[in-house]
């Protein structure tokens, strides 16, 4: 493309008007050239009476070399300037002021001097006082190459005040927001995209993969040219400057953040949001959520608007909130485990007794004058036996005492429960405490963490088994019971044949710090629903009509999303009322 | 004194009888296995109920019993025994400390009373001493097991 340098081309151009305010044409008069010297020669005055063929025909033989971006904005051309290059002026061109194009364009061609040759036009739409101004290119190798400015003003005086009150209120609104706003020059990218589109490139994703260097040129190119003061504040620069020029900056911290902001841009979409990491000019490190509108056509293309929101304290407050009831949750579990050392130690202390004493008698038998090896050989394998079951008993514990992040993987709900029984097997038998399971079988799988529901299934049980404390041998019984209800949920109850809830604590029991065991914490059935709520589910208490006390909770499982689509076609009746755990 | 402690060993070695109960199988069996190298027989119960069912007055010559178990605790069993079987001399073993039990069970003529894990030398001292009670306090009327 030749580029568009016209004061030092055009002998003497108006230079008095900010360059960006006036537009510039550049045209080519090549195949015009016999019907401009024919009408020279016809009609060598101004301001003639042009016959509408003989009009057409002269603007449809001008081409277009080059237009600036004012004249885009001016005169409403397509957005990408390649659609303009090379076309006739003839449909581009204003009605009102074709006639007058036509005189300029002839009298530049006839004129022999490299002067300039103004028309005036009265009004031309909302313009007033429209200036044509002409001239021949002052290299004689482009003879016929030929420049227009115009410049106008707008017609009403309202319309002048009322066009600055908006750019005003524009101005006043980008600085007075109470958000960081960068505006942006995107333009540089979007020429381009426009050049590979035209070249057929329309998967800029491998594209920019096989050119990587075309994600650090567009960063490079693309310019802040303003921002307001919150973004200042934001990353903690002090002067404007600093903050105008490449947008590097703003993505540098955050990988792959160009590319996706380029390709959005490329895809022509009206906005993008996505989070980001920037490091402020200070030095600080903050997660923000980036919101860019890119510009479409009919808008001052020149102006993409950036958008940061400031996360970083809602997220670091989440990150403390996360710890936090971790560490609650660990606090109940080790208080949960702390209610049970007595049997934790007895049940380790079985398999260590059996190990003690098989290797014992192992040496017995080594050590006699003929070593009795067939012996040794059974002994020792019990050995590995016995400290293997131990090693599973430390472990179970471990799992419960230790801290750990929550993860979420699908679950045999049912198996979660036998092992919380076989964890309990010795706190509960040495309690004198009957447990009875009945789990229905071939319930979908639930997700979630199957240390935080052994938690609250173990606390339940716990729980459960401290109530009984005071009933006779013969009556403590504990029944477990799951079953998937018809949302597709499993339900989880237990029954145990104990004292009971008090009916004053019923409402309160799930709160945190409730207590009514002495050295008690309170927060293990709060963190029962905390931990239910975080699957999805819901956790109930009451008590029974025959004595001692039922909780139950229920979870989604893997099977609600067919069953839900099952319902939307009728399959199903529809009934809400099973959502909450029932506990018969 | 010299006479006496021979008759001593002339006991011993008609291969006395122990009974072991214990709800943990694993316990039950290394006990056996030790009690085989100490030479001397024994049953095995892992259930406290079936030793009340098999036991009748001399037939075994020590018990050794576990305290926490499934249905019954050792301490429960020595009552039923006792009435039954008044001189039979039974040792404790306990995976908890449980002052309590082991006050009670002394009290009520227990021959010791271990805390798991056991050492093989005590356990085989307070066997020894159990047998040798045993042996002068076993009237002579009554049949000994074949």
């Amino acid at each position: 493309m030749e580029s568009v340098d016209y004061p030092t081309q055009g002998g003497q151009p108006p230079t008095q008007a900010a360059i960006g305010q006036v537009a510039y044409w550049q045209f080519n008069v090549t195949r015009a050239r016999a019907l401009l010297e024919s009408m020279d020669a016809a009609c060598p005055g101004r301001d003639q009476e042009w016959q509408p063929d003989r009009l057409d025909m002269l603007l449809s033989a001008v081409r277009i070399l080059d237009v600036n971006d004012e004249a885009i904005r001016l005169f409403g051309l397509p957005a990408d300037r390649d659609k303009v290059l090379d076309r006739p002026i003839a449909s581009l061109w204003p009605e009102q002021s074709r006639a007058a194009l036509g005189d300029l364009l002839t009298t530049v061609a006839a004129s022999a001097h490299k002067g300039t040759v103004a028309r005036e036009i009265p009004t031309v739409g909302r313009l007033q006082h429209v200036v044509l101004t002409g001239w021949k290119a002052f290299d004689p190798r482009c003879a016929d190459t030929v420049f227009v400015s115009v410049r106008a003003t707008l017609n009403a005086p309202n319309a002048v005040i009322e066009l600055e009150a908006s750019q005003k209120r524009y101005r006043n609104m980008i600085s007075s927001l109470p958000i960081p706003v960068w505006q942006i020059d995107a333009r540089p990218a979007g020429r381009i995209f426009d050049r590979l589109r035209a070249n057929g490139i329309t998967d800029m994703a491998s594209y920019s993969d096989e050119h990587p260097e075309i994600v650090k040129l567009a960063c490079d190119i693309v310019q802040v040219f303003d921002v307001n003061k919150e973004a200042m504040v934001l990353f903690g620069g002090k002067h404007r400057s600093e903050f105008i020029g490449s947008v590097k900056y703003l993505f540098s911290t955050t990988p792959g953040a160009t590319k996706r902001v380029m390709l959005a841009h490329f895809s022509g979409v009206r906005n993008h949001v996505e989070e980001l990491k920037v490091r402020t000019f200070d030095g600080r490190l903050l997660d923000v959520l980036l919101l860019m509108t890119f510009p479409v056509p009919g808008e001052r293309l020149d102006t993409t608007i950036l958008m940061m929101i400031d996360n970083t304290a809602r997220l670091e407050a989440e990150a403390k909130l996360r710890k936090i009831e971790a560490d609650f949750s660990h606090a109940a579990r080790l208080s949960t485990l702390g209610e049970m050392t007595t049997s934790i130690a007895h049940e380790i202390k079985q398999p260590l007794s059996a190990i003690l004493m098989n290797a014992q008698t192992s040496l017995r038998y080594l050590r006699r004058a003929e070593p009795n090896l067939g012996k040794v050989d059974i002994l020792t394998s019990r050995v590995v036996e016995s400290a293997q079951r131990a090693g599973d008993i430390i472990g179970r514990i471990q799992d419960m005492a230790g801290k750990r992040e929550a993860t979420s993987t699908l679950l045999d709900f049912n198996d979660v429960i036998r092992q919380c029984v076989v964890f309990l097997r010795h706190e509960s038998e040495d309690k004198g405490v009957v447990i009875t399971t009945k789990l229905q079988q071939d319930l979908p799988a639930v997700r979630g963490d199957r240390i935080q529901l052994q938690q609250v299934i173990v606390n339940l049980i716990v729980n459960s088994i401290q109530a009984m404390k005071k009933a006779p041998h013969v009556h403590r019984d504990i029944y477990l019971e799951t079953r998937l209800d018809v949302n597709a949920r499993v339900v989880f109850s237990i029954r145990d044949t104990g004292t009971g809830i008090p009916v004053d604590h019923l409402d309160q029991i799930f709160d945190g710090f409730f207590t009514t065991k002495e050295g008690g914490l309170g927060i293990g059935l709060a963190i029962c629903q905390s931990i239910i709520k975080a699957h999805g589910g819901e956790i109930a208490a009451a008590n029974r009509p025959e004595g001692g006390a039922m909780f139950g909770f229920s979870i989604p499982t893997t099977a609600m999303g067919q069953l839900q689509s099952a319902q939307s076609l009728g399959t199903f009746p529809e009934r809400q009322d099973d959502i909450v755990p029932r506990i018969i | 004194m010299t006479k006496v402690h021979c008759v001593k060993v002339c006991e011993l070695t008609l291969t006395p009888i122990i009974a072991v109960v214990d709800d943990d199988l694993s316990i039950c069996n290394a006990l056996a296995e030790l009690l085989e190298v100490f030479d001397v027989k024994c049953q095995i119960f892992d259930r406290p109920e079936k030793i009340l069912a098999a036991h009748t007055r001399g037939r075994f010559d020590c018990l050794i019993t576990d305290l926490n178990m499934k249905g019954m605790s050792g301490l429960e069993l020595q009552e039923k025994l006792s009435a039954a079987d008044p001189d039979l001399p039974i040792i404790f073993m306990s995976a908890q400390l449980a002052p309590e039990a082991k006050a009670r069970a002394l009290r009520l003529g227990a021959v010791a009373f271990l805390n798991k894990p056991i050492s093989d030398d005590v356990l085989h001292g307070h066997i020894i001493s159990a047998l040798n009670r045993r042996s002068m306090d076993k009237p002579d009327d009554l049949p000994r097991e074949p």
